[in-house]
């Protein structure tokens, strides 16, 4: 299943939370949905549910939610952590979800056992921590088996053995060519998570890339050089033009350039090389760097969704070559 | 529309407030009842110088419109009303009304399956409250008096089932309104009990007379002005069988239709 969005505004009293936002989520990658605080993140996957009231479109394979006869069937949601009655059972909780589609008992045990929450199954959930209010979420997201999973911070308040699980069973969940779509400030988890990103600031689109590509956007992203001649070496990067700075004991910082390139340039000026070595930014670098400068930014690939930014190396794998 | 009701009736029955509400319902008005025929008979020992008044007294009252006072009163009305502006009043402060509404994306449904089945609740558990609250009232009565007490009168019942069945709608209406549950109750039953006597006695003279327990009057009354757009008022007329008894009917039906059909039109176009 492709989900399409289209155009997507949402205005709140003159001020749009969310400006004309179009992306695409494809099957079997996991897709991370990013944005600083209030812009507007929550409020775009409330629109593609059809939740919120706004303009634009967001379609399922092609189609409207509402022409499938059991919308659980395509997507499953989890806003909320604290989305329950807290006087209602964990299992009744799912099976009042489950009941729209005729969700067996059975299935509800699975899913119960899946994300861990049997011992407190027949337990109401006011007294459940965020952990385990995220773990029910999940649950009655899972629950229909859909082909799309929407999930708002999935991650928060879960401890490092329940993140880790989480990472490994949606990428399970989208090798199995579903969809997975996961907003989330964990940019570390984010990082070893998703294959893909959106990013929004200010409720517009700066990134739609893969997530070699996006963390290739930023201006951390050099190539260390270690020589031992390296004012030589500083000469003749300028000579090609190459912004280049020393950090000392013979290293210097080169952007824009592989590390083939780089290694060639030294061999050619025949200066002798320690090291050399690609340094990539973090998620969180990059993340960090092109979300505060807002809206200033573009799309990347000369303003198209997914494409590649203009002038960006390509992604380097971090090792010597 | 089957699944978008099915999941409605298994969100009103795994929790217990439902339960608790229904047999909240039915204690009270058992004890109302109860209350009611030791009142009466206890007002009737009080009297001197007459042979068991009471009997007399409680065969002069209709046993029918005192198991309605009973059971279709403010208080018993609140309990059921209560599961009325839990239909949507609980799914908006727990924020469930996003799961509802994603599981089912179809707000017509969503409304039409919450109404029904509140509706079905309702009634059943109404009638099943008046039924009981009857036969104690029948047995204390007899009891007391000696003899048999009266049959219940169908047809006035039936409106009366009308008539909870309208209130709740009405609750249903204004929690899908407000958003919260409280008000959803408390302004139908104070409207109810205690702005619509204060409006027709400001507004449109006397209501002293042989009034319902909600303050409506009686057919001898004239209807100030103010009273015949009131719409409990008009919903006591229908029930009581006045010669208002249709208009009083469609009046309050008016109110039903229009609070169902605001509070539908602004679910519809409001932000879930």
């Amino acid at each position: 299943m492709i989900v399409e969005t289209q155009g997507l505004v949402k205005t709140y009293s003159g001020k749009r939370a969310v400006d004309n936002l179009s992306f695409t989520l494809d099957p079997g990658t996991v897709t991370g949905f990013l944005g600083p605080n209030g812009s507007g993140k929550s409020t775009t996957l409330r629109l593609m549910l059809g939740l919120d009231h706004g303009e634009g479109s967001t379609t399922w394979d092609g189609k409207s939610l509402t022409e499938y006869p059991h919308a659980t069937q395509v997507v499953g949601a989890h806003l909320d952590a604290k989305f329950f009655n807290p006087n209602r059972t964990a299992r009744n909780h799912l099976r009042m979800l489950g009941a729209e589609s005729g969700i067996s008992n059975q299935r509800v045990d699975e899913v119960i056992d899946l994300v861990g929450l049997t011992d407190v199954a027949k337990k109401r959930p006011k007294s459940f921590s965020l952990g385990m209010g995220q773990r029910l979420g999940l649950a009655g997201a899972l629950l229909s088996e859909p082909k799309v999973l929407l999930l708002d911070e999935p991650a928060n308040g879960l401890d490092p053995q329940s993140i880790l699980w989480l990472r490994d069973f949606l990428k399970y969940y989208a090798s199995l060519g579903n969809v997975v779509f996961v907003s989330s400030h964990l940019l570390s988890e984010m990082q070893t998570m998703a294959d893909h990103l959106v990013v929004i600031s200010r409720g517009a689109l700066i990134a739609d890339q893969s997530m070699a590509q996006f963390v290739a956007r930023s201006a951390q992203n050099d190539v260390l050089i270690r020589v031992a001649d390296p004012a030589k070496l500083m000469a003749a990067l300028e000579d090609k033009g190459f912004a280049a700075t020393s950090e000392g004991d013979g290293g210097i910082a080169v952007h824009g350039v592989t590390t083939d390139q780089l290694g060639a340039l030294a061999f050619g000026a025949g200066v002798q090389v320690n090291e050399l070595r690609a340094r990539t930014a973090s998620l969180e670098q990059a993340f960090m760097e092109l979300t505060s400068e807002g809206q200033e930014y573009g799309v990347g690939g000369g303003g198209q969704p997914g494409g590649q930014v203009p002038g960006s190396a390509a992604p380097s794998d971090g090792s010597a070559s | 529309m089957i699944s978008a009701l099915r999941y409605e009736w298994r969100r009103i029955f795994t929790i217990r407030t439902t339960f608790i509400l229904l047999a909240c319902a039915l204690v009270i008005s058992l004890l109302l009842g109860w209350i009611t025929i030791e009142a009466l008979h206890a007002i009737g020992s009080m009297s001197e110088g007459q042979e068991s008044p009471e009997t007399a007294e409680l065969a002069g009252m209709q046993l029918t419109e005192m198991v309605f006072a009973t059971t279709g009163g403010v208080i018993p009305l609140i309990f059921l009303g209560t599961i009325a502006a839990q239909a949507f009043g609980q799914e908006y402060r727990q924020g469930t009304i996003r799961l509802t509404l994603t599981s089912i994306p179809f707000r017509g449904r969503v409304f039409s399956a919450k109404l029904i089945v509140m509706l079905l609740v309702v009634a059943v558990g109404w009638v099943i409250t008046t039924i009981l609250t009857y036969l104690l009232m029948s047995v204390v009565l007899s009891s007391k008096s000696g003899g048999q007490s009266g049959g219940l009168e169908l047809s006035y019942l039936g409106r009366g089932l009308l008539f909870v069945l309208g209130f709740c709608a009405i609750v249903f209406g204004v929690t899908l309104l407000t958003r919260i549950l409280a008000l959803g109750v408390i302004i139908p039953a104070v409207f109810w009990a205690v702005a619509e006597p204060l409006l027709i006695t400001t507004l449109g003279g006397s209501v002293a007379g042989s009034g319902g327990t909600d303050g409506s009057m009686t057919v001898e009354q004239s209807q100030p002005w103010i009273a015949q757009i009131l719409p409990f008022h008009n919903g006591m007329q229908f029930v009581e069988g006045t010669q208002n008894m249709a208009s009083g009917g469609l009046v309050f039906l008016a109110w039903v239709v229009l609070v169902l059909g605001v509070s539908w039109i602004l679910f519809d176009k409001r932000d879930a």
